[in-house]
């Protein structure tokens, strides 16, 4: 049989090249092999810019889970969705957050997003170099790619994995490493916090080498040099490394510094439509973004007028009279009460894109201040430069007659006048989070009303400090698949007693 | 893998031992007699008396033999021993009846009858070669055009069924130009295309439209556009050969592993012209509540008043019709008692015959005219033909125009050319598919109206609009304003250069093209039910002014949806073939080889119009998105989509095959296809798939010669290897371009394929055996059998942990073996001058079994009650169903093993809970059909059986969760005997009437892993609720009456036959179906389909 396949292939290949090449050229409407590094930067925008855009997975509700939060039970119409029971189970840090208020599970979809980003990353990477296309675009590739991949880890490590402690790192559990460039049916295991925050802080140097070549980028919709600069810094931080988390605060500042003078905007906006969703914050108007990507969630506002988790009071007491962030017509959190039949507060920060032509998340230069503020604050000597920073800030968003310089003196007042600052300035940007994650972990109470017709009952759930629960577990229909990724231990919480 | 090889070993083994044994026992050399030697010779010639070149004169038993030359004439020298009987020669020729005659004389004059005139199948058409059924080692059924003629169906995929043995035709119904779904010993692949590779006068012929594997597979999927065949008039078939092994279907590639379908299509008969006018007038019952066991008017309203007697609510608001609506206006004082009463003994009374204002006894006819004749250069067959399919659903039907014409020409000596052209238009209107008028008649309670006292429509209330008003409901009004209409049309050209270049040695090019295009329409006007639930307001009512209705509810202020897709096929095939045929003193070599090109197109497009006004002239109203933000949405979750696809093949391909003295024939066959098929790895481009198989005629082995009883006698066996690569076998990343991102301005692809290389090619093995025999001057005659059929490393789509960076990949995980036997008996057991009985049977049997692959817990609970989850270890289509453990103390179901246990997996649960239904595809399907012919008049009948299949019984309750019926809602007569106090639950099967919930999901139901949404539904997909699916169908039945040719000549007719005919006109089935039809589709949901109903045909049929 051998030698008739020989004849049959010999006479087959014969006779596709000699004559039918044409006839046999692969064709198809609307696929193609990747031939160009052009056609991978299509497929970043499409398979991960994109699809980021487009739906949330369920890290949309971190900051559901923190103390910028508090529950608004009413409902003012009968067709107001009550956006509550979503995000219940993360609201209250229950041991199986996916399950909603009545137990449907909502899969959290975030594990498999950000692992089919690395994958997707993974494979560009590897074929990127055989491709046809400048220098400069390869790297313009690789650098995203790169960045794509860091910030994948750094939100998988951050959600599932234990929280970052210089001491433990080497042993804490993080997230599985997928080095894959095909597809394989392989089984992981978790690796360290400290192996995934070195993946990410190679990745991230790598793309700041490629950044080197290919230029800074001047999208504000793909990773870029500044923004880069600005993760970096931030991840920094994260692992307290106050040297380097200031080194790339500074790079990033030094690429762009510009903070928007909510004063001037305000006299600006005069020239606004003031129904024109172009008064919002995230806008095209807006110098400070580096790079806008994501969803904004909407469980935060009481838009269409039905239970939500509003911004707590807590939060809005940090804000001082002309604070022009907060308030009654606070540029993030904004009372809405003639506008609507119920007075509440909402978010005010984003909007969907279509309208504002940003995304509903971003990272900012703001953040390299008070990523620089917060690292100077941890070192010797620096509280000044660390105040600066901070009042920087302040002066561009507090109005002129009611701006008056902080006063700390202690390293102790100085890192705590940061972190206020960092709490009110980044508020529902999913920070919060993370950065209780790693300042202490104290214990928060949320309360939640089951039935919004009785008011008076309401439960009562509280987050202890050091909680187990200030890690999510590993998605159901992950665990399911590989049983042997084992899970942290969450407890148990059921409302407590009242007293 | 190990178990086949043993197994064909030993029948290979057996096999040879056999023929050892025989031989040596026939080599015993006859002692000391006198042996003579003299010539015979002699003409032969066909029935019109000109002679038959090539035709084989052997003497049987020996290696001599000779040949016919050009004038017919042969001689041959015989040897004769002296008293024994004298030797026999056999005369053979391809598509001639083989006769065998004593050498008791020196000059034979033979007449050489065509084949096809006494037994079909005696030439296989393979579409690339026409063998001699004797010379042929491929197992083959042939089935003759006439033969599968039924009159009340209108394609020959309707008319198939219990004619071919192996051969599975599935969901009948009388909806007219619904395709069935056909499989051919079995379904041999798990994720890939199912369905039989059409081919009509050798051109392989494409669906009309393209339609994704997935819907094809899916048994409850309904075409209603057509495939392949469609568009060829019935009437112009001449037979069909339906390729079922591996040695068979090798030929055509890849493709074929499904089998292959060979139609051939008539051509003239020698002699004058021919003019043929046949004409069949139908008429199709309705279907109705006789058979149905469901409620009348009086026994709905008692169960109304027991629901209102035990004071149990309805979670939503029910409809205000029926006996809730009156109880509704005496609530709210609209009537009083008096009045309540007489409305409820009148509604008592209406039994609304829903059947009877949806459906009709329908009135078809056919006609069909032909012209053919052939002398020795031309042979010509054009026919044209019409049909006017008139369904028993109102407002529905098929209307078809067939023209054929082939002309065949025998230019020169050795060239011969035929041409053929054929052309189709369908119209076909059908109901819009949001319409599904059997459900509705089956499950709309009797006690509604459809008209009011003064002819107006009735409507009723049936879901809640804006500011809750409810929306009026009328089927009547929902079917006048809304539609359907798919149209094809299509031609076809083929042609054929036949040029005999030497002695044996023949070439044929063939060029064949052919365009179909396809329209499909459907729409609903504002007028609608339909538009009003998108609107949220009822037709005519002034829409609200209000910013949330605006801006949240309204999805379409005006008009209603027009949805249209066009798509056009064009295809063409080349091909060049040599053959080369060569027949030297017993041994017979004959080859082909030939190289093809095939070409096919889809190019279309489909949109849906939103605001469509079908009555202001079809224009559609032009809706601002910006102050309708929900139409927006709507609109474009509708967007245009384009196609544009273009399929290429080359293919090669060889045939050889040797025979020795007609005794022992080997053939193989190989082919090899390269396509433009994109993505592929171009390593597995022209992947060869072959075939081996050999044939062992004992009936011309010498020891036989004289045993004149046994007409014939073989066996014939063979193996091949099939190889097929999937789509998803990539070796990089493809991607898919898609559309611009407003916001960012960027161009955004997606992942198509992700790279595969780990992935293989997926093979199928096969086996056959087969033995066929004739004894009794061919009165009984028959083919047993055997098949083995192993298909490892099928493509198998796997779900896998996200980690990897996807949820689901394909992996070559999947075995699946099919194994069966099948029978075909003929027999005439009484043939006289006047009066002939025959009978003929046929019988399949398939074993289809996952041996590897198919992993438990990768499938929903849906897939398992449905039957698309492919199992290890169980048939493709294997359904499951929940375990019924009777009622409760209240009346309510329980089932068993659903508990959960702490830490059990989804996979062990699912092992617990569900039962083994049985499979949704029959394992046995045949038919037998009858003939008696006494004088002029013809009886006969035909039966289908099918055996081994399961449905369930049509469900009893919503599977979304049904709580209470809703007024609207008709019941089963089964509810007469439900549950209605406790002690009940000793005895009764059917729930109580409840306003439980029963859910099996969420906060309340405690329960980790989904097995089920509700209890109720888990009734509906009970063990209780399966019953056999196996029936005998009179299928046909006819009754045909030749008129007298000295009537005939007096009216200046050649011939002429008048026939009834019945279809569908009994059928055995389980009692338990209620009088659901046991091939109804849907699985307990009754699908938009309509049942088979009894049909009466009258036809006429006139030769001149």
């Amino acid at each position: 049989m051998k030698t008739i396949y020989k004849v049959f292939a010999c006479a087959s290949a014969a006779l596709a090249l000699a004559s039918c090449s044409d006839f046999l050229k692969e064709s198809s409407q609307d696929q193609i092999r990747p031939k160009n590094a052009s056609d991978y930067k299509e497929l970043i925008a499409g398979e991960i810019y994109y699809k980021m855009n487009e739906s949330s997975p369920q890290n949309a509700w971190l900051d559901a889970m923190t103390d910028d939060c508090e529950e608004l039970a009413k409902k003012a119409s009968t067709f107001a969705p009550d956006k509550r029971i979503a995000a219940f189970g993360y609201y209250t840090w229950q041991q199986e957050p996916e399950r909603q208020r009545e137990g449907v599970l909502n899969s959290d979809g975030a594990w498999g997003l950000y692992y089919h980003q690395i994958f997707t990353c993974n494979m560009i990477l590897n074929d990127v170099d055989d491709m046809e296309g400048t220098p400069e675009e390869k790297a313009q590739v690789k650098a995203e790619a790169y960045m794509i991949r860091a910030y994948a880890y750094y939100m998988l490590v951050n959600l599932y994995g234990e929280p970052y402690d210089p001491k433990t790192a080497d042993k804490a559990a993080g997230v599985p490493v997928n080095g894959l460039i095909g597809v394989e049916n392989k089984k992981f295991k978790r690796e360290s916090v400290a192996a995934i925050y070195d993946q990410i802080l190679t990745n991230g140097e790598n793309a700041l080498k490629q950044f080197e070549i290919c230029g800074d980028g001047n999208s504000v919709f793909r990773w870029n040099k500044a923004a880069a600069e600005v993760f970096l810094s931030r991840v920094c931080l994260y692992m307290q490394n106050w040297e380097d988390a200031a080194k790339y605060a500074n790079a990033a500042l030094s690429i762009k510094a510009d903070i928007w003078d909510l004063n001037q905007k305000a006299v600006d906006d005069a020239s606004v439509d003031s129904y024109s969703y172009m008064d919002r914050f995230f806008t095209s108007r807006n110098p400070e973004i580096l790079f806008t990507f994501g969803y904004s969630t909407e469980i935060f506002s009481a838009e269409g007028a039905g239970s939500c988790y509003p911004p707590s009071a807590e939060l809005r007491a940090m804000y001082i009279d002309g604070d022009l962030r907060g308030g009654k017509t606070g540029m993030y959190i904004r009372w809405l009460g003639g506008f609507l039949n119920v007075k509440k507060y909402a978010p005010f920060k984003s909007y969907m894109a279509s309208y504002t032509s940003r995304y509903g998340q971003a990272i900012r230069t703001v953040e390299a201040y008070l990523n620089r503020a917060e690292a100077y604050s941890h070192m010797d000597g620096k509280s000044a430069d660390a105040l600066e920073d901070v009042e920087r800030i302040r002066v561009n968003r507090i109005k002129p007659d009611k701006y008056v310089p902080l006063t700390a003196t202690s390293k102790e007042d100085v890192i705590q006048a940061v972190r206020d600052e960092r709490r009110r300035e980044m508020c529902f940007e999913r920070l919060r989070w993370f950065d209780l994650r790693r300042w202490g972990r104290p214990s928060i109470t949320h309360t939640y009303t089951p039935d919004i017709k009785n008011p008076k009952e309401t439960e009562t759930y509280v987050l202890q400090e050091n909680d187990p629960a200030y890690t999510l577990p590993v998605p159901k229909e992950v665990l399911e698949m590989e049983p042997e990724l084992t899970d942290i231990e969450r407890p148990v919480r059921n409302p407590q007693a009242t007293a | 893998m190990l178990k086949p090889v043993n197994r064909s070993r030993m029948a290979v083994s057996l096999f040879c031992l056999t023929a050892i044994c025989l031989l040596i026992f026939s080599g015993q050399p006859a002692a000391a007699q006198k042996v003579t030697e003299k010539e015979v010779s002699g003409i032969v010639t066909g029935t019109d008396g000109s002679p038959e070149p090539g035709v084989a004169v052997m003497v049987k038993g020996t290696q001599n033999g000779t040949m016919t030359d050009e004038s017919g004439k042969f001689s041959l020298k015989v040897r004769v021993i002296s008293g024994q009987e004298a030797p026999v020669l056999v005369f053979s020729c391809l598509g001639k009846e083989q006769q065998e005659h004593k050498c008791n004389k020196d000059f034979f004059k033979i007449e050489m009858k065509d084949e096809l005139a006494t037994l079909i199948g005696a030439v296989i058409n393979t579409g690339y070669q026409k063998i001699d059924r004797r010379m042929s080692a491929s197992s083959v059924a042939s089935v003759s055009g006439e033969e599968v003629l039924q009159s009340n169906a209108t394609t020959l995929d309707n008319m198939l069924q219990g004619k071919i043995p192996g051969m599975t035709v599935l969901s009948s119904s009388s909806t007219p130009g619904a395709a069935t779904k056909i499989r051919i010993r079995g379904t041999s692949t798990i994720s890939g295309n199912r369905e039989p590779l059409w081919v009509v006068d050798g051109v392989i012929l494409d669906d009309p439209v393209s339609i994704s594997t997935e819907a094809l597979n899916d048994l409850d999927n309904v075409n209603l556009i057509g495939n392949a065949i469609s568009g060829l008039n019935p009437m112009d078939i001449e037979k069909i050969d339906v390729l079922k092994d591996a040695s068979a279907t090798a030929i055509y590639g890849v493709r074929a592993a499904n089998g292959v379908i060979v139609v051939t299509t008539k051509r003239g008969k020698k002699g004058a012209p021919r003019i043929n006018y046949s004409g069949t007038v139908t008429v199709t019952e309705r279907p109705s509540y006789n058979k149905l066991n469901l409620m009348n008017s009086k026994e709905r309203v008692d169960v109304s008043k027991e629901i209102a007697e035990k004071g149990l609510a309805y979670r939503f608001e029910p409809a205000a019709v029926g006996y809730e609506g009156l109880l509704y206006d005496l609530y709210d004082r609209k009537i009083d008692y008096n009045t309540f009463l007489d409305s409820v003994q009148k509604i008592e009374e209406i039994n609304t015959d829903w059947f009877d204002i949806l459906y009709h006894t329908s009135v078809s006819h056919k006609h069909n005219l032909s012209i053919s004749g052939a002398d020795d250069r031309v042979n010509y067959y054009v026919s044209g033909a019409y049909t006017d399919d008139n369904a028993n659903l109102r407002g529905t039907g098929m209307q078809t125009y067939n023209v054929m014409g082939k002309v065949q020409v025998k230019i020169a000596k050795k060239l011969t050319g035929t041409v053929q052209v054929r052309g189709s238009v369908q119209n076909k209107d059908y109901l819009n598919s949001g319409i599904s008028p059997y459900s509705y008649a089956y499950n709309t309670s009797r006690a509604i109206p459809a008209y009011n006292e003064d002819g107006s429509l009735s409507y009723y209330n049936a879901e809640q609009g804006y500011n809750a008003n409810p929306l009026k409901y009328n089927i009547v009004n929902e079917k006048n304003n809304s539609g359907r209409k798919v149209s094809s049309d299509s031609f076809s050209f083929n042609s054929n250069l036949e040029w005999g270049i030497w002695d044996g040695l023949r070439a044929t090019g063939t060029f064949a093209m052919n365009v179909a295009n396809t329209t499909d329409k459907e729409w609903f006007s504002d007028k609608t039910y339909m538009a009003a639930t998108l609107r949220r307001t009822n037709y005519g009512v002034a829409l609200p002014d209000n910013k949330t209705f605006k801006e949240q509810l309204c999805q379409l202020p005006y008009g209603g949806k027009f949805y249209s897709s066009n798509t056009r096929n064009f295809g063409y095939t080349a091909r060049l073939q040599l053959d080369y045929s060569k027949y030297i003193k017993g041994h017979h070599i004959s080859a082909a080889g030939g190289f093809e090109a095939r070409s096919t197109k889809y190019t279309g497009l489909s949109s849906t119009q939103w605001g469509y006004l079908p009555d202001r002239g079809m224009t559609s109203v032009i809706i601002d998105p910006v102050q309708w933000p929900q139409f927006n949405k709507l609109q474009k979750s509708t967007p245009d989509s384009i196609t544009d696809r273009v399929s290429n093949y080359l293919s090669v391909y060889g045939v050889l095959s040797y025979a020795y003295k007609g005794r022992y024939i080997v053939n193989a066959n190989v082919r090899a296809d390269g396509s433009n098929k994109f993505g592929q790895d171009k390593s597995t481009r022209f992947l060869p798939i072959w075939s081996v198989s050999g044939r062992w005629n004992i009936m011309n082995e010498s020891f036989l010669e004289n045993v004149m009883w046994l007409n014939e006698l073989s066996i014939k066996g063979s193996y091949g290897i099939q190889g097929n690569v999937s789509d998803d076998q990539t070796p990089s990343m493809i991607i898919k371009l898609g559309s611009m991102d407003q916001t960012t301005g960027d161009y955004l692809a997606t992942l198509s394929k992700l790279p595969n290389p780990l992935l293989k090619w997926e093979k199928t093995t096969s086996y056959n055996l087969a033995l066929d025999f004739s004894v009794l001057d061919n009165r009984i005659s028959g083919t047993v059998e055997y098949y083995y059929k192993q298909g490892n490393d099928q493509i198998v789509s796997v779900e896998v942990s996200p980690t990897t960076g996807t949820s689901s990949m394909s992996l070559n995980v999947g075995d699946i073996m099919n194994k069966g036997y099948e029978l075909i008996i003929n027999a005439v057991p009484v043939k006289t001058r006047d009066f002939r009985w025959s009978l003929s049977l046929n019988s399949a049997k398939n074993i289809n079994k996952i041996t590897r692959g198919g992993m438990q817990d990768e499938y929903t609970y849906a897939q398992y009650v449905d039957g698309s989850a492919v199992l290890k270890g169980y048939a493709i289509n294997s359904f499951f169903s929940y375990k019924f453990a009777g009622l409760d103390e209240k009346g309510l179901p329980t089932f068993k093993d659903i508990e959960e246990t702490d830490g059990i997996t989804r996979e062990e649960m699912y092992a617990k809970a569900f039962a083994y239904s049985g499979n949704r595809v029959p394992d046995m399907q045949g038919g037998f059909s009858t003939n008696f012919t006494y004088k002029q008049l013809t009886l006969g009948l035909f039966f289908s059986y099918s055996l081994g299949a399961k449905v369930r019984r049509n469900n009893l309750y919503n599977n979304s969760g049904q709580y209470l019926p809703t007024p609207q809602q008709n019941m089963s007569g089964e509810f007469v005997n439900r549950w209605r106090k406790p002690g009940d639950e000793a005895w009764a099967v059917i729930p109580a009437l409840s306003t439980e919930s029963l859910s099996m999901t969420g906060f309340f139901s405690d329960r980790e892993l989904t097995i089920a949404d509700n209890r109720w539904q888990m009734y509906n997909q009970s063990d209780l609720r399966v019953v056999s699916a196996n029936f005998l169908r009179l299928r046909t039945a006819y009754i045909r009456y030749a008129i007298p040719e000295s009537f005939c000549k007096k009216i200046h007719v050649g011939a002429a036959n008048v026939r009834l005919e019945g279809n569908n006109l009994w059928i055995v089935c389980s009692k338990k179906l209620n009088g659901q039809d046991p091939e109804q589709l849907g699985m307990g949901n009754i699908g938009i389909t309509t049942p088979p109903v009894s049909s009466f045909s009258f036809g006429l049929d006139i030769t001149f």
